[in-house]
């Protein structure tokens, strides 16, 4: 009986604990996916795609900076129809991809989720990225670890509104960037200071990721947008690896820059790591082009449902920067 | 994997103690050996041959000693005196050459990696200003982690097997354990053989009582740690890599918030530690006793890592007080000076070598150098005015126990250790003198008010989630200073108190940690020296 009474103790005593931890958590998330409600800036982009109406976005975009700065949906809207959104974040890792994927899923059901695969080679060693992995998996589950430092700003409209998105960002998650610095390298592929080796914690994600979407009836296009300081024939050669044991198609526009149009001397803003606004245009009209070739998602242009696409597209096009607007 | 990551936390850890207490008795250790050669791994990949070169010198040095000590045992009897005296001599000359080796095998290699490129960058200095062409190549050598703690234990085992303090192991795998139990092989506590070999060899099986204590330990540095040393890292590097543009007295409370990062960093680390070994029913020694409860320097540092001054007083202070070169000096200094110039004769031999070692333990860099030398210039004047301090004391002995004149005390010890911390976080040594001259050149006490603050990463709400935890770690230090056992009341209290406590404990960790966005991660300081 003693016993019994000891066991029941320790039991209860973490029930308890995780009870109190699910309240606090529901307490400090964010009632609304503004940064002046306590996103952060790093995650207002992806969130914006939860703030979308209820399936509206048949493509959804993963990866670091290189896509948020390469890809722009609304432009693939104007020539394809087609409803895209980038969920990157600068320096996303596919543990982050991953966790964005099945956060935005209950609210859309992509037909196609693409990953840029830049995303495979943001960690800082297997013991690291094990470690950040795990700290990804907690505060998924346990949301007080992603949002604890609101304790500072926690107002009582924290403890009785419920959560509602609605902050929407009119770019659908495409990050303008103006400026060239050009990259004068010549051929980069050939560069094998960069290693293609895939860490443990990073494949194992890209794993789930992978077979989140097959079960969810999802395709998964592997990209790489073009980056001469972050690519290279190893790490084309692992990803093409990875994609092949898995029956995924894979493409890398690194390898057809002269298909895509990119000229370095004036599509880099820095040097060749990131496009500038001129590059993203020419790898959003190419891979719009290859996406609505090789997938069966639906041109909803003149859908009246889609006219808040219409007018973001406008907004979009007005908030360019004038050095955007002077050269057009 | 350091201690605070999640890694360790909810893995390494729960898969450890987990295959431990399957583990039967016999096999414990082996899994504790496993676990400490994995944890190893996890940071200096094949680096860990290095801890097993320096075990396995340990091994066959410590049986080579042991042998020669059987064998002057075996051979002395039936000897007259003279002769088992000469045989000592001719025995113990050999034990010395083997302890010679394999020091020299320990500390060369802790020489070699951690302070080769120092040296030669220094040779090639002085021969370019003696305008000599010539000068030594900088190596890119790796420096496993842990080096500079395991291999003070390696030499701390050889000499206490060499003066038969103890018997030399002949179980490879309890030796290897000594060296590599995981909690330890960081950060120490840097202990001795006798101290925790036994213990971790035993294999007990894990307790409720174990898991519940070490993990209320361990959440108690996590607090210390996170909230507190993580939170000031921003702060205190503003202030250190711009102290130009700062104000003394905002150099001053950077200085001090460095020492307080420190103290919460290190001491919360050795909570982490101590509290993990004690999972296992590990005793390993304290590092920390309330430090800045002490009345002078010599007193913080045996309060202060305990167990680096402890190897240093055992290991290097008491050997060079019993040389013969010092012992002649101290006898030619009694002569003419009395007993008082004799002992500050032996201080100045045996303390030099004393706080040169402990400055350069903690890195290869003159600003350590300094710091060494600062503390070996405060210990030794303490030595040299004794007698004063002891004249003043019989003329005003209730001023020197009035609380007020300890709190003075204890104050000016405080500002000593923060002027020492300067120097030693300093971008250098040239950097730490520009500092200091630059806080007492320019200190306006007004400045910590008006002097931008909270314009150096944190702010009020900081500020006070700072001082609150610091306040909780000074009241149970206090607690700790009056003897009261603060964890052992805790765990004898009522259920719902004792629960309460420890939910506080844990959602303070996770609420008002420094970490996730807009934090930098920060690595554990000590793992670095």
């Amino acid at each position: 009986m003693e016993k019994v009474k000891k066991y029941t103790g320790y039991v209860l005593f973490w029930v308890i604990f995780a009870l109190l931890l699910s309240v606090l958590s529901g307490i400090f998330t964010p009632k609304n996916n503004s940064i002046l409600a306590g996103v952060s800036e790093r995650d207002w982009k992806p969130m914006g795609a939860i703030a979308e109406e209820r399936d509206r976005v048949d493509v959804l975009i993963l990866g670091d900076s290189i896509v948020l700065t390469g890809v722009s949906p609304l432009d693939i809207w104007n020539q394809q129809g087609i409803t895209s959104y980038v969920a990157g974040q600068s320096g996303q890792k596919v543990v982050e991809s991953y966790y964005w994927l099945k956060e935005i899923y209950p609210k859309q059901t992509p037909e196609l989720v693409i990953l840029e695969v830049n995303a495979l080679y943001n960690g800082e060693g297997a013991v690291a990225e094990m470690d950040y992995s795990l700290g990804e998996l907690v505060e998924h589950y346990i949301p007080l670890a992603h949002y604890h430092d609101r304790w500072k700003n926690l107002t009582k409209a924290d403890l009785t509104e419920e959560q509602v998105y609605t902050e929407i960002d009119i770019t659908k998650g495409f990050k303008v960037k103006t400026g060239t610095d050009p990259y004068l390298g010549g051929d980069y592929m050939e560069n094998n200071e960069m290693s293609g080796e895939i860490d443990p914690a990073t494949e194992l994600y890209l794993k789930k990721l992978t077979s989140f979407c097959e079960s969810h009836g999802i395709e998964l296009l592997l990209l790489s947008v073009p980056s001469p300081q972050s690519w290279n024939n190893e790490r084309h050669d692992a990803v093409a690896e990875y994609a092949d044991a898995h029956g995924l198609p894979y493409l890398d526009l690194n390898q057809m820059t002269e298909e895509v149009g990119i000229d370095w001397t004036r599509d880099t803003m820095d040097a060749g790591l990131h496009l500038n606004y001129a590059g993203s245009m020419k790898v959003s009209e190419y891979l719009g082009s290859y996406i609505a070739g090789q997938y069966p998602l639906t041109d909803h242009r003149g859908d009246p449902v889609y006219w808040v696409w219409d007018e973001n597209y406008k907004q979009y096009q007005m908030r360019l920067p004038q050095e955007i607007k002077t050269e057009k | 994997m350091a201690y605070h990551t999640l890694l360790f936390l909810i893995v390494f850890l729960p898969a450890v103690v987990i295959l431990y207490q399957l583990a039967g008795k016999k096999f414990r250790p082996m899994v504790l050996l496993a676990a400490g050669y994995v944890f190893f791994f996890s940071f200096s990949r094949w680096l860990f041959v290095y801890l097993i070169g320096a075990t396995v010198v340990m091994y066959f040095a410590g049986i080579g000693m042991e042998k020669y000590r059987l064998m002057f045992k075996e051979q002395k009897k039936g000897l007259d005196r003279t002769a088992a005296k000469e045989l000592k001599k001719a025995i113990t000359a050999k034990k010395r050459r083997i302890l010679f080796v394999g020091i020299l095998f320990l500390a060369g290699t802790l020489l070699t990696v951690k302070y080769y490129n120092f040296f030669a960058e220094n040779v090639t200095k002085i021969a370019a200003a003696l305008s000599v062409s010539a000068g030594l190549p900088q190596l890119d050598i790796l420096q496993p982690i842990g080096i500079s703690f395991y291999t003070l234990q390696g030499i701390g085992y050889l000499v206490d097997v060499y003066e038969g303090k103890i018997k030399a192991e002949r179980n490879f795998g309890k030796l290897a354990l000594f060296m590599a139990f995981f909690p330890q092989i960081m950060e120490g506590p840097i202990s001795r053989y006798d101290q925790t070999a036994d213990q971790l060899y035993a294999g007990r099986r894990i307790s409720v009582q174990n898991l519940t204590m070490g993990g209320q330990r361990i959440f108690w540095g996590l607090l210390k740690k996170i909230v507190v040393a993580d939170r000031l890292n921003t702060m205190v590097g503003n202030i250190f890599s711009g102290y130009q543009y700062c104000d003394g007295a905002v150099i001053f409370v950077g200085a001090a918030a460095y020492t307080l990062q420190l103290y919460m960093e290190f001491s919360g680390c050795m909570d982490m530690v101590i509290g993990t070994a004690e999972i296992f029913g590990v005793t390993l020694p304290e590092n920390f006793r309330q430090p800045f409860f002490s009345r002078n320097v010599s007193e913080f540092w045996r309060r202060w890592h305990i167990t680096l001054g402890a190897w240093l007083k055992d290991y290097i202070f008491y050997p060079m007080s019993l040389t013969e070169g010092v012992k002649k000096a101290g006898s030619h200094a009694k002569s003419r000076f009395g007993k008082h110039g004799a002992k500050v004769v032996v201080s100045l031999a045996a303390l030099f070598p004393v706080w040169l070692c402990n400055g350069i333990w903690h890195g290869a860099r003159w600003s350590y150098i300094f710091f060494g030398m600062y503390y070996f210039v405060l210990i030794l004047a303490g030595v040299i005015f004794e007698p004063l301090f002891l004249k003043f004391s019989e003329r005003f002995p209730k001023l020197v126990k009035h609380p007020l004149y300890i709190a003075f005390q204890i104050g000016r010890t405080g500002v000593l250790v923060v002027i020492g911390e300067l120097f030693f976080r300093a971008e250098g040594l040239k950097h730490g003198l520009l500092m200091f001259s630059h806080m007492i050149k320019n200190f306006h006490p007004s400045a910590v008010v008006t002097g931008n603050l909270l314009g150096l990463g944190l702010d009020v709400k900081d500020y006070l989630i700072i001082l609150l935890v610091a306040a909780a770690v000074f009241v149970v230090d206090c607690l700790h200073e009056r003897g009261v056992g603060v964890r052992e009341k805790l765990a004898g209290m009522p259920a719902p108190a004792r629960w309460c406590a420890y939910y506080v404990l844990m959602l303070s960790v996770i609420i008002f940690g420094a970490y996730g966005d807009g934090y930098l991660a920060v690595e554990l300081i000590y793992a670095e020296f």
